[in-house]
């Protein structure tokens, strides 16, 4: 029908419509001995930028390029599980409409 | 005590924070708000719409000039079903009439916007500063660190938002409960103004708001919403972090979004259009019970950090709460400073004033409305059969039954039982 729907199945290109600068600490981390902890699983269908993935040991994998900073990730885990901050100043994503 | 020490230090450049930093200004205190943000802003996400009706009287003539979008003046709601929906349009002389009670808005503008106003009442503003924790001594807050520095203060306004991690440093909270918070996601969709005018019936200046319920959350708690902007729309849906999180969904957030923009009910609308950002974050849907406690030892937490938000079912709002208790947390703060006492004892009196205005008093009104509102049948059960009954009602395929024989076909006695005994008890709190 039109180019709105364009980018579907595309989150990758849904987040390249965002201003994102660059960090050099991961802001979000999995803690070592939970990789496989369920509620991360839980992560890995609701992150809505789609950065957690199961991988074939059967742990999931975080990377934080693109992370919206929306905290679903936090809630769902607690601190048990994620070791969690917002990126340092400056960097991380800038919305332009918000 | 430091020489060097702010009246108050705001921790988060939001609606609350810059409202507490304009009062406190306004009234010649020194303040610093630090934002982690290029720009206040940056970092915030809403629906959005902000009721500016219950903010007239506060802050100058802010709301004439801010960079809001369009007046509503049609509110809508569509209940979805799998292949069905009905809506319902509704639009007064009031809704009609400008400046209106409701306005949608873009955040990164209008805090930035806002942001500008405060740095003209004298408020010191630091953009791309992360606060990295509270500096607590002998159980009161007396400043922050952030980048390796420690700043003094002789209050600390904690407005960082719904994940709210310095309340929780400071002891005023536990950390939100899936249960009670919800996932929102959005698209900015550019649209040519005239095509919005024409799609939603409004004028330049006017919008439309359309919520949405029923198959678009799997028929779990949450909904869509839509909102038209001056030169582009907001999409987006609201997913209840327990409820989708639960076996037998199997389609991910970002899936979900894009199964809404396909659907009959919105394509039309947004057709043509380009997205050009796509943004997340953590939504209260929490209640009176689930408001952290609003003050310690040289702290005040306003805004959602507090967890002032109402979802009301039809009305969802949580700005103009952060609004009102950033408002309240200063003049409480300036009230501390008359006493020279910046203990719990002498900021109460935030909570007196947040008792005796809307914030508080709405808060305790919808107390049990988000709980009763998580019932599926609500997102499931009534969507489809409100959409069934219009199915019958208008199909015409040879002899047509009446419309009260209709009507008894659908509400026959087991339907009417269970929502006398399922649902009246959820109804009745809301």
């Amino acid at each position: 029908m039109s180019d709105v729907l364009s980018l579907k199945g595309n989150v990758k290109s849904k987040l390249g419509l965002n201003v994102f600068k660059e960090s050099s600490e991961f802001h979000i981390e999995i803690k070592t001995d939970k990789t496989n902890d369920k509620r991360l699983f839980a992560c890995v269908r609701l992150c809505p930028a789609e950065l957690y993935s199961a991988d074939e040991q059967g742990c999931v994998v975080l990377s934080t390029d693109g992370c919206l900073e929306c905290g679903t990730c936090l809630i769902i885990c607690g601190d048990e599980v994620l070791s969690w901050n917002y990126p340092q100043g400056a960097t991380g994503v800038q919305y332009r409409f918000g | 005590m430091e020489d060097n020490q702010f009246d108050a230090i705001i921790i988060g450049g939001g609606l609350a924070g810059l409202a507490a930093a304009w009062t406190l200004a306004d009234r010649g205190k020194e303040v610093l708000l630090l934002e982690k943000g290029d720009y206040c802003g940056a970092k915030n996400v809403t629906g959005g719409r902000l009721y500016v009706e219950p903010l007239k009287g506060f802050f100058d003539d802010l709301w004439d000039k801010a960079p809001l979008e369009r007046s509503i003046a049609r509110e809508e709601i569509c209940l979805v079903a799998p292949t069905k929906s009905l809506t319902v349009s509704y639009t007064d002389d009031s809704l009609s009439s400008i400046p209106g009670q409701s306005y949608s808005v873009c955040r990164a503008k209008l805090d930035r916007f806002f942001a500008k106003q405060v740095e003209r009442k004298g408020a010191v503003i630091a953009t791309k500063t992360r606060v990295d924790s509270l500096v607590i001594e002998n159980g009161a807050v007396i400043g922050i660190t952030a980048g390796g520095d420690t700043l003094y203060a002789k209050t600390v306004i904690c407005c960082d938002g719904v994940l709210s991690l310095f309340p929780q440093q400071a002891g005023l909270r536990g950390p939100l409960k899936p249960k009670h918070s919800a996932i929102g996601v959005k698209e900015i969709i550019e649209l040519d103004p005239q095509l919005i005018n024409e799609r939603f019936g409004v004028s330049d200046e006017q919008g439309a708001a359309r919520l949405f319920m029923g198959d678009i959350t799997c028929g779990r708690f949450g909904g869509g919403f839509l909102y038209t902007n001056k030169e582009s729309i907001s999409l987006g849906l609201v997913l209840g972090i327990e409820a989708f999180s639960q076996e037998g969904i199997e389609i991910s957030v970002p899936e979900a979004l894009d199964r809404f923009k396909e659907r009959p009910e919105v394509l039309p609308l947004i057709a043509g259009g380009e997205p050009v950002e796509y943004s997340a974050h953590v939504v209260l849907e929490g209640s009176y019970n689930q408001l952290s406690k609003l003050y310690g030892n040289g702290i005040l937490v306003a805004g959602d950090a507090a967890g002032f938000s109402l979802n009301a079912g039809i009305t969802v709002r949580g700005m103009e709460y952060a609004v009102m208790s950033g408002y309240f947390a200063a003049l409480a703060v300036e009230k501390a400073l008359e006493k020279n006492d910046f203990g719990a004892e002498s900021l109460s009196v935030y909570e007196t004033l947040l008792a005796d205005s809307f914030v508080l008093k709405d808060s305790k009104e919808h107390q049990n409305v988000a709980a009763s509102l998580d019932h599926d049948r609500f997102f499931s059960f009534y969507p489809s059969f409100v959409c069934d009954l219009m199915h019958d009602l208008y199909k015409v395929n040879g002899p047509k039954k009446r419309i009260y024989p209709t009507l008894r076909k659908h509400l026959t006695a087991g339907v009417m039982k269970d929502i006398l005994f399922k649902d009246f008890g959820k109804v009745k709190k809301l």
